[in-house]
């Protein structure tokens, strides 16, 4: 006799998971239609783009507007892996230090990551623009890189130092007493322990840069340096003559694939990173 | 094996907490000693001085005549036990063994054959591809000796090791440690806050408090011979009784009123204590007899098979501690008189230094 309850419970589990559920399947429906706009039909006819990355092969004019398919995903894997390595790199070290180390300065520096953390992105984009054609950064993948590293940065230390935090006082002295120097304290002992913080920061950080967008579309002018997230984003904006929905979503699915991909593999470090990286 | 000395030794800590004030003391070679005091006192401070984890503000400790106040912990040859074992997660109980060997690069048969020969000592030999969470609290303990004990060190340290196991298993381990230490004749320094620890397991005792020492001695110094109040309190279980006093004379002979009585005092403590006037009286609660009579009532009784543990209360409402042998025997409400073995108390000043 099933309990009314757990019918309830899945019916709410349902419900639930239907929201991100449905727009999805809408997704996939639609890469799949025959038709431009209404999903109709089944066919592979939109993922034509994957054979040579060009889109709208048979159109001589548009397919110089726009940027190979391929280019464009080479740039948005050179953001996430940009920002992955930085992130985990500096937050590995960072966190670290603010974790074991008393310097004066230290609570403000706490506290200043946590506002940064705070400020939404785009009310920095006019001093960041700015900032960044003085250093002739703009409309380079660098430029955006390195902006994406400091927005996530302040998550990244905090995160790494929670980890840290959680490991005893006294293993690292052991290692010390052991006949480490404290760097190879830090190498043979602490980044082993903190190792499942730092897939946790290293996923996120990837698929962060992955899923960019706001910073490519101030930062960069020339189509060469497009990540997918612009390419889609143009492709709504400047189709004139009907827009073709189909594609765009096709394009979408390619885009989203090492996404789902990286989510179902890595679910429980990235839950960690949301949880406030608590360990375990 | 190796002889620590350390020289007016001071650490203040940022915000200016005076954690250790100018300590000396002198560990001999393959001497056991112990570091005995309340939480705080500044015992695990002075230890990871000795270590080299932390430095000292003022002062200068040496191994055999050479200075080390700079010597990093991995240079100073020492093998250290915690009371948190402090064992590596990440690495087998092997690996965990072997780690100290590794980091000086010794061929893998050598290291392989001391991991062996130490964990037969230690009897964790079937543990060896073990993880420490796997591992119960008592086994854990053995790992950390082992890692403390392979790479042969001139210098033990142990920080409370057996604080965090069962009473029964404590009492066992004890015995073990005192053991090695004898067979190994590895200098050793270690940390308690237990005396009975303490007095079961030293050659010397060093008592600090407040971050000073207070005294070094055998445990039978300590206890028979404390050279202040605190170290009288601090040593022995059932405390020691400390009562105050004052020494009044009354044609020639000197006595003593305290708890509302007067006793008259021996001759030989009567000429030390002429001049004095309040005074602590410290006597431990088995050198006081208790004898048909009047003055003290008995208050409590807890009967403990070996002895028994009474409380007797004087006449101006102040306890008494004392152990009876098994085959005396008090009921609470009696009467009864109260004598000392002055053979054995003290007396101390106001302001806690020996007398007599």
């Amino acid at each position: 006799m099933v309990k009314v309850r757990t019918i309830l419970l899945y019916l709410v589990a349902v419900v639930v998971a239907a929201v991100p559920l449905v727009p999805l399947g809408l997704l996939f429906a639609l890469a799949l239609s025959e038709h431009p706009v209404y999903v109709r039909g089944l066919t592979l006819a939109n993922f034509e783009f994957l054979k040579t990355g060009v889109l709208f092969p048979g159109d001589p004019h548009r397919s110089k507007i726009y940027p190979n398919v391929y280019t464009a995903a080479a740039n948005t894997l050179l953001l996430a892996l940009g920002n992955m390595a930085l992130v985990t790199l500096i937050s590995s070290m960072a966190g670290y230090v603010i974790s074991r180390y008393s310097f004066r300065g230290r609570s403000a520096l706490l506290g200043t990551f946590l506002v940064i953390h705070g400020v939404p992105a785009s009310v920095m984009l006019v001093a960041l623009y700015y900032l960044l054609k003085a250093t002739g950064l703009l409309n380079t993948l660098l430029g955006v890189v390195l902006v994406k590293m400091a927005v996530d940065l302040p998550l990244g230390v905090w995160v790494l130092k929670g980890f840290y935090d959680g490991i005893p006082w006294d293993t690292e002295i052991a290692a010390l007493v052991d006949g480490t120097s404290r760097f190879g304290a830090f190498f043979r002992v602490m980044l082993p322990l903190v190792s499942p913080g730092i897939f946790s920061i290293a996923l996120f950080s990837f698929l962060s840069g992955w899923g960019e967008f706001i910073f490519v579309y101030t930062f960069i002018q020339s189509s060469t340096n497009w990540t997918l997230s612009m390419l889609i984003q143009s492709l709504f904006a400047s189709e004139m003559g009907g827009i073709n929905l189909a594609l765009i979503a096709a394009l979408s699915v390619f885009y989203l694939v090492p996404v789902l991909v990286l989510f179902v593999v890595g679910e429980k470090y990235l839950v960690r990173v949301t949880i406030g990286g608590v360990k375990g | 094996m190796v002889r620590v000395r350390l020289e007016n030794v001071t650490k203040v800590f940022r915000g200016g907490v005076e954690a250790v004030r100018d300590l000396n003391l002198e560990v001999k070679d393959g001497e056991f000693m112990v570091l005995l005091g309340p939480s705080g006192c500044g015992k695990t401070t002075t230890l990871l001085m000795i270590a080299g984890v932390y430095k000292p503000t003022r002062g200068y400790i040496y191994f055999d005549d050479q200075v080390v106040n700079d010597l990093e912990p991995k240079d100073r040859n020492i093998g250290m036990v915690f009371q948190s074992y402090a064992l590596y997660p990440h690495m087998t109980v092997y690996e965990n063994i072997a780690f100290p060997l590794r980091l000086k690069k010794l061929p893998k048969e050598e290291i392989d054959r001391r991991v062996r020969e130490v964990a037969s000592m230690l009897k964790i030999e079937n543990l060896l591809d073990r993880r420490p969470s796997q591992l119960s609290g008592g086994q854990q303990q053995r790992v950390a000796l082992a890692r403390a004990i392979v790479k042969r060190p001139g210098l033990f340290l142990m920080d409370e090791p057996l604080s965090n196991l069962d009473a029964k298993i404590r009492v066992e381990v004890r015995a073990e440690l005192k053991r090695l230490q004898r067979e190994l004749g590895i200098t050793t320094i270690y940390v308690t806050h237990d005396q009975a620890e303490a007095m079961s397991l030293a050659d010397r005792i060093a008592v600090m408090n407040e971050g000073r020492l207070q005294q070094v001695g055998t445990p039978d110094e300590l206890y028979y011979h404390p050279a202040n109040v605190f170290v009288a309190s601090f040593i022995g279980a059932p405390a020691a009784n400390l009562i105050d006093a004052d020494i009044v004379e009354v044609g020639g002979s000197v006595f003593m009123e305290a708890l509302g009585m007067r006793f008259q005092l021996p001759s030989d403590l009567a000429q030390v204590l002429r001049g004095a006037s309040k005074v602590v009286f410290m006597v431990r609660p088995e050198d006081v007899r208790l004898s048909p009579g009047k003055g003290f009532t008995v208050f409590s009784v807890e009967w403990l098979g070996r002895e028994s543990f009474v409380h007797v209360q004087a006449p101006d409402g102040k306890l008494l501690r004392v152990t009876l042998p098994p085959d005396r025997h008090v009921s609470v409400g009696g009467e009864v008189s109260v004598s000392f073995n002055y053979k054995r108390v003290h007396f101390y000043r106001p302001s806690g230094e020996l007398i007599v």
